[in-house]
């Protein structure tokens, strides 16, 4: 067999027995409920592994490996804005969200939201459900581009074609059920990803050293070694400050921040940051050595390519045996299904449950909302294709979805969190400024500079400040909801949440506190689609 | 005072050797060990921040046990 049918054998292979696992673990568990509340057992690793899992994509393995092979060690300025964000969130908002949208029954994050500043007239979730629409279909089509470069790398189709295939792997997958596999089967994903990517990285240490990694890099070109891009004064620091900024789209990204909610117990939250932040530094580590040593191959063994994200695939393919090489492909194509699957679906549920069946047709039946939450996936699903046949880099694509998200809701979630004083109007200004703002700057501003000048650098600020300044200028809360509010959210969760024994320290806490007569046993985003899927009759058995 | 014999001999041979290489026009050595400092330096910077971060996690690990358990 040549290269490019091994590898996609492999794939193929791969895709049917992670299809056959998440049904096969579906009909064991019968029910949705069954589902959720094995889920509600999560312990700390599978969290760890899940939340980078769901965090990494083709971002990392496409994107990353990039950065690493055009930009050297100062590449580097990537895991310092993520390292620092993700250590913010699990120890500053990890949880008192866990704590908080398990009182309230919130589900997801706009839900969250809306109990937390008491919004009866959905206005969160309308605009939140929009804000959603509009960037995780971007996020979704970079998932695309990012599967169609690593068919292109490998097989000799054009890259149209093998975005095309990339979607439609996706799309299958999403269709015939990705979205069901249990947590444990997006564990198993997780980790096949992760050992791929660090073996790869071990591969490139050891064949050039920690040392001689960096000799040969400078030989090639001294402003790979330069930590500021060979740039100076103004141009060099907004570039590294652009760089770290993409940390603040931590906290505004759902498919992060629900897996804090899906915790097993608080006490587990100091584990699961060790496992998780342990996973990232390897891994980042990793795909920047994975890009680094590819450059050092491309240019001693006068590998020609069209694109730097194609490092990864070419070097697979260049290392391995082609059985080997189609792991390491599946592995990498397994973070951009999970989570592009997981966003599609969830954008799906924002359009028809969120806004169509709260705010048009409150009285469709669950066949109609069935068929459009068919329809949407379809929809959703071309629309991101169209936008991925523009290409473009995975990075940049991922970071303009990323700086979105982050920019509309992470400011909003931290002082929500954090900040009695924070009232609605607040919330409502800064999801507008925070979306307005990345459009604005990536359209109109960031064209006039001839470095890097991110949007979310300026959007979060802008957003987070009108948060505050229009805050300060409404009508605060009143104070006997915000005293019970802010006992939830410092309490340890056993005076809050009722025990396996059924008792708690507080009287009827979901009726009290709840807006929405919700399940409450919600694990990840991934489950709130499967509760939205449960609500459908969606489950296979 | 032979240890500061001993010494001085040492540093003198290395200073020697480091003369030839780096200041001798022709020499072989002189483009890797330029390298090797530049590199060096951003070998810092890369390498620093794993371990960094790696001290900082396991830190915030440690120094984090409840006192009791809730």
């Amino acid at each position: 067999m040549s290269f490019a049918v091994w590898i996609l054998f492999t794939i193929s292979l791969y895709l049917v027995v992670m299809l056959y696992l998440g049904w096969w673990a579906a009909r064991k568990t019968g029910t949705f409920e069954d589902f959720l509340l094995g889920g509600r057992t999560i312990g700390p690793w599978v969290i760890g592994f899940s939340e980078r899992a769901s965090e990494m994509s083709g971002w990392v393995s496409i994107g990353l490996t990039g950065e690493g092979f055009s930009g050297g060690v100062a590449a580097m300025w990537n895991l310092i804005g993520c390292y620092l964000a993700d250590f913010f969130c699990w120890n500053a908002i990890a949880k008192r969200l866990r704590t908080y949208t398990e009182v309230v029954n919130a589900l997801t994050i706009p839900s969250f939201l809306e109990n937390r500043f008491k919004d009866r007239r959905g206005l969160i979730r309308i605009i939140g459900g929009l804000i959603f629409v509009v960037f995780l279909t971007q996020y979704v089509s970079a998932q695309y581009v990012a599967a169609g470069k690593l068919f292109d790398a490998l097989t000799p189709m054009s890259f149209n074609q093998a975005t095309i295939l990339g979607a439609v792997i996706i799309m299958i997958y999403t269709c015939a059920g990705g979205f069901l596999a249990v947590s444990w089967t997006d564990f198993l994903q997780g980790i096949v990803a992760l050992f791929g990517l660090t073996a790869l990285g071990l591969i490139g240490l050891f064949q050039f050293g920690p040392v001689g990694i960096f000799q040969e890099l400078g030989q090639i070109d001294q402003t790979l070694l330069d930590p500021f891009w060979g740039l100076t004064g103004i141009a060099a620091v907004i570039t590294a400050l652009s760089y770290v900024s993409i940390g603040f789209g931590w906290t505004g990204n759902p498919h992060i921040m629900v897996r804090f909610m899906g915790i097993r117990s608080t006490k587990d939250l100091r584990k699961a940051a060790l496992i998780a932040l342990s996973l990232m530094i390897l891994v980042y580590t990793s795909v920047f050595i994975i890009g680094m040593a590819g450059k050092i191959v491309a240019e001693t063994q006068g590998k020609q390519l069209i694109d730097p994200e194609y490092i990864m695939p070419t070097l697979a393919k260049l290392w391995f045996p082609a059985p080997i090489a189609g792991i390491l492909v599946a592995a990498a194509l397994s973070l951009m299904m999970s989570t592009a699957d997981s966003q599609l679906l969830v954008a799906v549920s924002a359009l028809v449950d969120d806004i169509y069946h709260r705010f048009i047709n409150q009285d469709a039946t669950e066949k109609q909302l069935v068929l459009y939450g068919r329809i949407g996936t379809i929809v959703l699903g071309l629309a991101a294709l169209v936008l991925a046949f523009g290409g473009g880099k995975v990075f940049t694509l991922v970071l303009d979805a990323w700086a979105g998200l982050g920019a509309a809701f992470g400011p909003a979630i931290i002082l929500g969190l954090w900040w009695r004083r924070a009232t609605l109007a607040g919330v409502i200004v800064s999801l507008f400024v925070g979306a307005f703002t990345v459009f604005f700057w990536k359209i109109v501003m960031a064209p006039q500079f001839d470095f890097w000048f991110y949007n979310l650098l300026v959007a979060f600020p802008l957003s987070f400040a009108l948060l505050v300044i229009v805050s300060l200028f409404t009508q605060p809360p009143k104070k006997e909801d915000l005293d019970r509010e802010f006992s939830i959210l410092t309490a340890p969760i056993s005076d809050v949440v009722p025990q396996d024994d059924g008792t708690s320290k507080c009287e009827d806490t979901s009726s009290q506190y709840s807006l929405r007569s919700v399940t409450s046993k919600t694990i990840t985003e991934l489950d709130n689609v499967k509760i939205f899927a449960g609500q459908m009759n969606l489950q296979p058995s | 005072m032979i240890d500061d014999q001993l010494s001085f001999l040492i540093i003198f041979i290395l200073y020697n050797n480091l003369r030839k290489e780096v200041f001798a026009g022709n020499s072989t050595y002189y483009r890797p060990l330029k390298i090797e400092c530049t590199g060096g330096l951003n070998m810092v910077f890369f390498w620093t921040i794993v371990i960094l971060f790696a001290a900082l996690t396991i830190g915030t690990y440690l120094l984090t046990k409840p006192k009791n358990n809730k």
